[in-house]
């Protein structure tokens, strides 16, 4: 299958591509086969503007603009909220819509480009504050993309969630061919890619370690977000750089027409945002943050050995965005957060990411926007040991410079062709160890290492015909390893036998990539679609973990001499059904997914303090395949939906298990959620969560031998054991306390795992305490009944 | 590094008071039994001695017995060799020849139709300088732990193994260092032992048995380290300098002693 595609359908995909954009140059005839349509050919016009929402000024993502006097014609609203349409020259009726506001239609006599902004009112959604809202009542079956899920922030707001804290990732892992990484763990694999395979944008900026608190709560505060979407199967040739999924997260821009705030009071921690105009409506800042206060209590302790540990983390969010012109606009958006954990004045480990985004929204034309971004991106750990002083720190740091240039263009309602081109400088220091003079020991620096990443992409979403949408593209990557720096060459036993050093800025290597990008929808009967896609992407950088859970400590490594790109191929195809006006959804999807080059440790590796890293590392492909099922209510009192997920993930890496495939860790037969929510009357509501799924694979001992008189477990291969079954309940309750135009607040219950089930966290092995000439195996529990209550209000 | 752990550790506390623990079955399948080797050639104290038992499956009791029908020969680089001879459950002694700093011995041991071979270069001696009790005050507790102090040659890769023994009882901690860190510096090595409740005491004898070991040695008890504390997310043995297919390893070491006894005004 895989071999198929390579050798056959990219050079295919390449011309069909080529033949696209030619086609779309020199502008088809749109509406000369509908009967009736006026035939002016030669006088069109460009219909464009902004959509907002009427109270905020916040931009709206998704809005459809239909055209009545030409069924099937339409636009929808960019990430910035613009559209563009290009219509022959006569009369039109357009008609805004956007679930959760009330629909405006405007009758434009289009004898010149015209601008048309609109202010829609979400007066309507205060009614009906339950409805679950999509962008577009029919996505589901319209959209072309498969293997999508728009994240709902109102359905964050009601699912129960581990100590009240909302959060985007505990969501995600709801739906299928998503999966937590461990129990509470806000990591996340994507059918059957690990968690450094998916993509983390905030505002554009890559997040390198999207967790706190060794990954119990994730690093965003749902109160600052705008929207969110995840592709898991074939991602837009707009993103690159991981293979598995793209997590794209908008921050929201701030209110330009009020000042207004928000905020929460958890059992962990406290939030407060407030957003307002600079200047009424141009201008509008968001800043948002959060912070955790177990360490406040331990503070209170008379007893230095309690009040003198810390243990806390903080995000902090800020956005400021300034309308210039009609045709300018400005954002600067920015993100800070670091968790802290100290146990006295012995050992101390901080950890944090700070982004930053400095965007330009600007239109060449009425068809033609334009994005610039300097994106900032950084993740860095530091440890610091006190040992009777004695001092020695660790600094790790990953480090991004990365401008994109983006372009749409929209030459007619039935074509949309983005290009752009993305630039990164990566710095990676991987793990320095400095020492005080008194400590013993010498300091050991490591190498830093330089890359420059680059891509240029080019996409068509185009509607062949009312019932046909093809998005089809490619993006040329490129990695290029810099110097200054020793590089190595190794023998087959993974033994360094070359040393090359490289002066500052010297090439040397790159890879170079081509990434066909498909996807195409047909529809019928109104409320039924089939879609298909294919997609290659691949990554440069790569994640070493050595623990079964995300950790602050976990090391990123760019590709190398040696370290080749990660490929990962996947075709998918999907049947969608809507019900009862849109009222219910039914998806299914499979996918086959081919992965190469990727990356594993040796038996027994040390990974911490290696300049020579490559020596520690084998190589080699992965598969995942599998079936997902979703079944889903959007409206009425009740709400929610079914999710199964069928799946296999298998590897085959060079000297681990005989060279055979093997279970992955994220290999997980079956995965099954259940997720309700029930609005019980105009101050009640309730939601109820249920997961339940087969053990993932993991090493367990086979047998058990004596060495240096101790007892030590024998393994016979990787990944032949499996965890029981995992299951949990997780319920919640909101009471609207006040509802009101100045201000509302409400009280929210959970309880995380409600019928106390002990999920194995860990299941480990030992020497029976009472009868030493015996072996058992013990599992640890986590959160049995862990209740929450939060108390959240808006003003 | 062992901050990693130190970090869990703390967090572990935390999270101590939600968390609960049981005893539970988990059916582990049986496995051929394959052959451990121990072996070591020392620069002191004879008879050297190779010891040669078998796995077991997990739920069987830990009775190790030796395997005696072994033919196990030791050579050296200098022309050297001798055949051990089988003295008591699955332990063969040599007497021959002394180990010395430099040569580079080779094992063969030959089981029925199989053959196991591995061999190890005798590092030089590092001079065990000195060892004292350090005494420290963490949340109220006093805890003591043994240091063993010795100059690291400045420019030569060295390894090194601790053994601790507690009024003659080994520890089953596991100390190895490599000088990646200290190269040419007077070190100072802790070797912990025990707990806030459990320590060491006013009284107590301690012993240290400091090694130099060869770096395939040293790599064998780090990773034997990751295997008991299962501290990597996929567990494995550890990587061996015994080739054929044995668990186990074989040394060739410089061993030296020191002994102090923890005065009472501590």
């Amino acid at each position: 299958m895989y071999n198929i595609l390579r050798t056959n359908c990219l050079p295919i995909l390449l011309l069909f591509t080529l033949s696209g954009i030619s086609w779309t140059a020199d502008a088809g005839p749109l509406l000369e086969n509908k009967p009736g349509s006026l035939q002016i050919q030669n006088q069109r016009h460009t219909i464009s503007g902004t959509i907002t929402d009427k109270n905020t000024g916040e931009s709206l993502i998704g809005v459809t603009v239909r055209v009545l006097q030409a069924e099937g014609t339409g636009a929808a609203t960019n990430a910035y909220g613009f559209y563009s349409m290009t219509l022959p020259e006569r009369n039109y009726t357009l008609v805004f819509s956007y679930i959760g506001y009330q629909q405006q239609t405007r009758s434009v006599t289009l004898d010149e480009n015209k601008r048309i902004n609109i202010e829609l009112d979400d007066a309507a959604s205060q009614l009906e504050e339950f409805t679950v809202t999509a962008r577009r009542p029919d996505e589901n079956v319209s959209g072309t993309q498969s293997g999508i899920n728009r994240i709902n922030m109102n359905e964050i707001n009601q699912i129960p969630v581990f100590m009240g804290e909302r959060d985007v990732l505990k969501s995600i892992q709801l739906l299928p061919g998503v999966q937590a990484a461990g129990e509470g763990n806000t990591g996340f694999f994507v059918r059957g890619g690990s968690v450094d395979q998916n993509l983390i944008l905030l505002d554009g900026a890559p997040v390198y370690n999207a967790s706190h608190l060794m990954g119990f709560f994730s690093t965003f505060n749902s109160d600052a977000i705008k929207d969110a979407t995840l592709y898991k199967g074939s991602m837009p040739a707009e993103f690159g750089g991981r293979i598995a999924s793209v997590l794209d997260i908008q921050m929201n821009e701030g209110n330009n027409q009020s000042y207004g705030g928000s905020g929460g009071i958890g059992l962990i921690s406290t939030n407060l945002n407030v957003e307002g105009p600079i200047q009424q409506g141009k201008s509008s800042f968001l800043i948002s943050g959060r912070r955790t206060y177990a360490d406040m209590f331990l503070k209170l302790s008379a007893d230095e050995a309690i009040s003198g540990n810390s243990l806390y983390f903080y995000d902090l969010n800020a956005k400021a965005n300034f309308i210039l012109s009609g045709n300018n606009r400005i954002y600067l958006s920015g993100y800070f957060g670091r968790d802290k954990l100290g146990f006295q004045d012995m050992f101390g480990i901080d950890w944090g990411n700070r982004t930053g985004t400095l965007r330009w929204n600007h239109l060449i034309n009425d068809r033609m926007f334009s994005n610039t971004s300097l994106i900032f991106s950084d993740y860095s750990y530091n440890i610091n040991i006190d040992f009777d002083g004695d001092e020695i720190g660790i600094l790790s740091r990953i480090r991004d410079w990365n401008l994109k240039q983006e372009f749409e263009y929209f030459p007619n309602p039935r074509n949309t062709i983005k290009f752009g081109v993305n630039t990164i400088y990566h710095t990676i220091t991987p793990g320095e160890i400095t020492v005080s003079e008194s400590s013993g020991f010498n300091p050991m620096p490591l190498q830093d290492r330089y890359s420059w990443e680059n891509a240029f992409y080019v996409s068509n979403e185009w509607s062949a015909t009312p019932n046909i949408n093809v998005n089809y593209g490619v993006r040329l990557s490129s990695f290029s390893i810099l110097g200054e720096g020793d590089f190595y060459t190794l023998d087959e036993q993974h033994q360094v036998t070359d040393t090359t050093s490289y002066q500052s800025g010297e090439f040397v290597d790159t890879h170079f990539n081509i990434e066909p990008r498909l996807s195409a929808s047909y529809q019928f009967g109104g409320t039924s679609s089939v879609k298909a896609s294919y997609a290659r992407s691949t990554q440069n950088m790569h994640l070493l973990s050595n623990s079964t859970t995300t950790n602050p400590t976990d090391r990123w490594i760019p590709s190398s001499n040696i370290i080749k790109p990660q490929t990962g191929d996947q075709v998918s195809m999907g049947y969608f059904r809507n019900f009862s006006d849109n009222r219910y959804e039914l998806s299914t999807e499979i996918y086959y997914k081919h992965m190469q080059n990727q990356v594993d440790y040796k038996d027994g590796a040390d990974v911490t303090n290696s300049d020579m890293i490559e020596t520690e590392l084998l190589f080699g492909q992965g598969r995942a395949y599998g079936v997902e099922l979703l079944f889903k209510k959007t409206a009425g009192r009740f709400s929610g939906w079914v999710g199964y997920t069928l799946a296999r993930t298998e590897s085959l890496i060079e000297g681990i298990n005989n060279d055979n495939w093997y279970p992955a860790r994220q290999d997980r037969t079956h995965d099954i959620t259940v997720v309700g929510m029930y609005n019980l009357s105009d101050r009640w509501s309730l939601s109820a969560s249920w997961v339940y799924n087969t053990g993932n694979a993991v090493t367990f001992p086979s047998g058990k031998y004596t060495v240096d008189d101790q007892v030590i477990f024998y393994y016979t291969e990787r990944n032949g054991y499996r965890m029981p079954d995992y299951h949990r309940l997780d319920i919640g309750a909101t009471w609207k306390l006040r509802q009101g135009d100045k201000f509302s607040s409400d009280l929210s219950f959970s309880i995380y795992n409600a019928y106390g089930r002990e999920n194995p966290y860990v299941i480990n092995f030992r020497e029976n305490e009472k009868n030493p000439s015996a072996t058992e195996a013990y599992q640890i529990a986590l959160f049995k009944l862990v209740p929450a209550i939060t108390y959240k209000f808006k003003f | 590094m062992d901050c990693k752990k130190l970090s869990l550790l703390t967090l572990v506390a935390c999270f101590a008071l939600i968390s609960c623990e049981q005893i539970i079955d988990v059916d582990l399948n049986s496995a051929a039994p394959k052959y451990v080797i121990e072996g070591a050639i020392t620069d002191s104290n004879k008879p050297h001695q190779i010891k040669i038992t078998q796995t077991k499956d997990f739920d069987e009791k830990d009775d190790f017995k030796g395997v005696d029908n072994a033919e196990v020969f030791i050579s050296d680089d200098k022309g050297n060799s001798e055949f051990f001879i089988h003295a008591d459950s699955g332990v063969y002694h040599g007497n021959d020849f002394s180990g010395v700093s430099g040569s580079t011995y080779t094992l063969t041991v030959d089981i029925e139709d199989e053959t196991f071979t591995a061999s190890s270069k005798m590092p030089d001696p590092v001079e065990f300088r000195e060892l004292n009790v350090e005494v420290i005050s963490i949340l109220g507790n006093t805890i003591m732990f043994p240091n063993a102090l010795f100059p690291d040659p400045e420019g030569i890769d060295n390894y090194y193994r601790h053994i601790l023994f507690v009024n003659k009882e080994k520890s089953n901690s596991i100390f190895v260092s490599s000088d990646d860190l200290f190269d040419g510096n007077y070190v100072e090595r802790t070797l912990p032992y025990g707990d806030f409740e459990n320590g060491l005491n006013p009284g107590d004898t301690i012993l240290v048995e400091m090694q130099s070991i060869d770096k395939n040695i040293y790599e064998y008890f780090s990773s034997l380290l990751k295997t008991i504390n299962r501290s990597a997310a996929s567990p494995a043995n550890p990587t061996t300098n015994i080739s054929g297919g044995a668990l186990g390893y074989f040394s060739a070491h410089t061993v030296q002693t020191r002994s102090v006894v923890i005065d009472n005004e501590n």
